[in-house]
């Protein structure tokens, strides 16, 4: 069932479009998130769904109902800002309880509702205290709570977690995936952080200059992007792209760039035989390349010398010079000890390559 | 102590000094006997203590409480008029980009980029034509147009400084616009207002030239203080000036409490 539409929204500020032709749909209890780099008209977004912000032109339905001209306080969702927003004024106890006031809920109930969300969320021993004597992550508990108490229609979230350092921001990541699972609200969730979106999302929209890129599921949005774009955008390190001269020898393609060349794989050779394209871009993730020691079944091979070598942990990144200046980043385990400099043969398999028109549209 | 920090001391304390000798020099003679101050060399201290300048200008009945009140009532009427105008207006200008932001201070500005001196007179031949001369009302509508870029430059970068997320915070949790203004902004906004109204209430307290030209019958303070000043009388013109003194440091220090600086300190995070 579909809960939210919008339909063909349009931003502007002044001769400025932020926002174009923008149409989803997010049906019931889904969490969705907005995935963009900044200034990609995301928050905008979120503020008009919220809102705060009138679209220039464009409908918003809520349950079917066209809502597009209600002012925020008609529409009852609930935001958390990125920087909390929480009222300094007022311990976090009356912080919370704001919303229910302001609907002039009864006092006992105010009280039930604001002691059950503090227990959820863990800070049931600082709803005593103000904003200011509160640490980032119990500032951000606090304005999820003043959120979900509530019990709103739709909960909107802009970048909740940037502000965190990374250590808290994987532990508040571990509580919103609990707490979606828990409340089974949908939810409206805006970030710049892939990895943020991968792991919270049951739909992601990629956005880039007001445009949706892709809308799809997180294990659809990493192993089939539609464009080069969202290619590019998710996965850490990001994806190989290698652009490529298509030329037709005796029937058979071939791609390559100065010295270095790969025949098409059948799948490829297919589709430039139906059109003709001259120029194609050709991505791999580094984590699908691997040490081709002659044995496995590489489809491809390339060969190269580690020029970079940067410890990420558990994973190694290797910066590798391939012949006529290509360079590639490949990821392996760290326990291969390999060394700056080494000669290295790098497989992969057919189905890990994605190949792209010139426009960025994914061909195969 | 460190060396700086002395140093700042020091000049501090000189700074006082040089600001508030002219004042205490202005307190002893209303309080001292025209003897010490008719000398050829006058003490730095007070040697013969006396109420009876203040006596003298208490007794004179209507002529000091006419004055008196008609000060404050402009005052305060001023101080009110000015924030029910500027406190919309700034918070609406507030809201537009930075430049053009700029662009409005600066016109509202260009009322002050004309001397008082001279367009007290102008106005007050169309106050004649209207009605408005000697009157409280027409001194307060003039003391506006001193105020008002006042109080507008103050308020528009408290709006400004304001944080969004927390007026967008509000209308989201059930407040209509309006309502997050009167109930989220207005309020955290405190400090700003004070400062804004302290000093539209010091702007028209003091103010000389437009009460010289709009009053007749009915002057200011500072007009009376000027009346003593011009016929040589310097124990009167004393007293006066530090009874107008006094309410200025009254209100100045009872709403001091309200001017802190962290009033918004742990709402977000910057």
């Amino acid at each position: 069932m579909v809960y939210l539409r919008l339909e063909n929204i349009n931003k502007s500020f002044g001769s400025k479009q932020v926002i174009r032709d923008f149409n989803l749909e997010i049906e019931k209890e889904k969490f969705c998130v907005f995935l963009g780099p900044s200034g990609c008209g995301k928050s905008t977004l979120l503020n008009i769904i919220a809102g705060l912000e009138q679209p220039s032109s464009g409908k918003i339905y809520l349950r079917g109902k066209d809502i597009t001209s209600f002012a925020p306080h008609k529409r009852d969702m609930a935001m958390v800002f990125q920087d909390y927003a929480l009222y300094p004024h007022l311990t976090v106890f009356e912080n919370i309880a704001f919303g229910l006031r302001v609907k002039a809920l009864k006092e006992d109930e105010i009280h039930r509702k604001v002691k059950e969300v503090s227990r959820i969320l863990n800070i049931e021993d600082k709803l005593g205290n103000y904003p200011r004597s509160l640490s980032g992550g119990e500032r951000q508990r606090a304005a999820t709570g003043r959120a979900i108490v509530r019990e709103p229609n739709l909960f909107l979230f802009d970048e909740p977690l940037s502000n965190l350092d990374a250590r808290l921001r994987l532990e508040l990541r571990k509580e919103f995936l609990q707490l979606q699972q828990r409340l089974r609200k949908t939810s409206l969730y805006v970030t710049h952080d892939q990895i943020e979106a991968l792991s919270l999302g049951d739909v992601i929209a990629v956005l880039k200059e007001g445009k949706i890129q892709q809308v799809s599921t997180p294990y659809d949005l990493y192993n089939q992007p539609r464009n080069l774009f969202v290619a590019g955008f998710i996965g850490t390190p990001p994806m190989n792209i290698l652009e490529l001269v298509v030329k037709n020898e005796d029937g058979e393609f071939v791609l390559s760039k100065g010295n270095f060349s790969l025949k098409a794989p059948p799948k490829l050779a297919d589709k430039l035989r139906k059109s003709k394209h001259e120029i194609i871009f050709l991505g791999i993730r580094p984590s699908a390349l691997f040490f081709d020691n002659g044995k496995n079944e590489s489809d491809y091979v390339f060969e190269g010398g580690i020029r970079l070598l940067e410890m990420l942990g558990e994973d190694m990144l290797a910066y590798i010079a391939l012949e006529g200046g290509v360079e590639i980043r490949a990821v392996f385990s760290q326990k291969r000890r390999e060394q700056k400099g080494r000669r290295v043969r790098l497989g992969v398999s057919g189905e890990d390559m994605y190949f792209f028109e010139k426009n960025g549209r994914r061909l195969c | 102590m460190s060396r700086a920090k002395l140093g700042a001391w020091i000049i501090s304390i000189v700074f006082v000094v040089l600001l508030l000798f002219p004042l205490y020099i202005m307190f002893k003679i209303s309080v001292s006997a025209p003897h010490d101050v008719f000398r050829e060399s006058p003490p730095y201290f007070i040697e013969n203590f006396t109420w009876q300048h203040f006596r003298n200008v208490l007794a004179s009945g209507e002529a000091f409480y006419a004055p008196l009140s008609k000060s404050f009532i402009t005052a305060i009427a001023a101080t009110f008029l000015s924030l029910l105008i500027a406190v919309p207006a700034a918070y609406g200008i507030s809201r537009f980009d930075v430049k053009l932001r700029y662009i409005l201070i600066l016109i509202i500005f260009m009322s002050r980029m004309v001397p008082e001196v001279s367009i007290a007179l102008p106005i007050s031949i169309t106050f004649i034509r209207m009605g408005l001369f000697d009157t409280t009302l027409g001194l307060v509508l003039a003391h506006l147009i001193r105020i008002l870029p006042v109080s507008c430059f103050i308020l528009v970068s408290v709006f400004g400084e304001f944080p969004l997320s927390l007026e967008r915070q509000a209308r989201i949790d059930g407040y209509s616009r309006i309502g997050a203004i009167r109930k989220v902004v207005l309020p955290l906004s405190l400090t700003g207002l004070v400062v804004a109204g302290l000093f539209s209430f010091i702007l028209s307290w003091d103010e000389f030239i437009y009460a010289s030209y709009l009053t007749l019958a009915e002057p200011t303070m500072p007009i009376k203080m000027y009346y003593y000043i011009s016929r040589g009388n310097i124990f009167s013109s004393a007293t006066y000036a530090v009874i107008i003194t006094i309410p200025v440091l009254i209100i100045t220090f009872s709403l001091q409490r309200y001017i802190k600086p962290e009033y918004l300190s742990g709402s977000v995070k910057g």
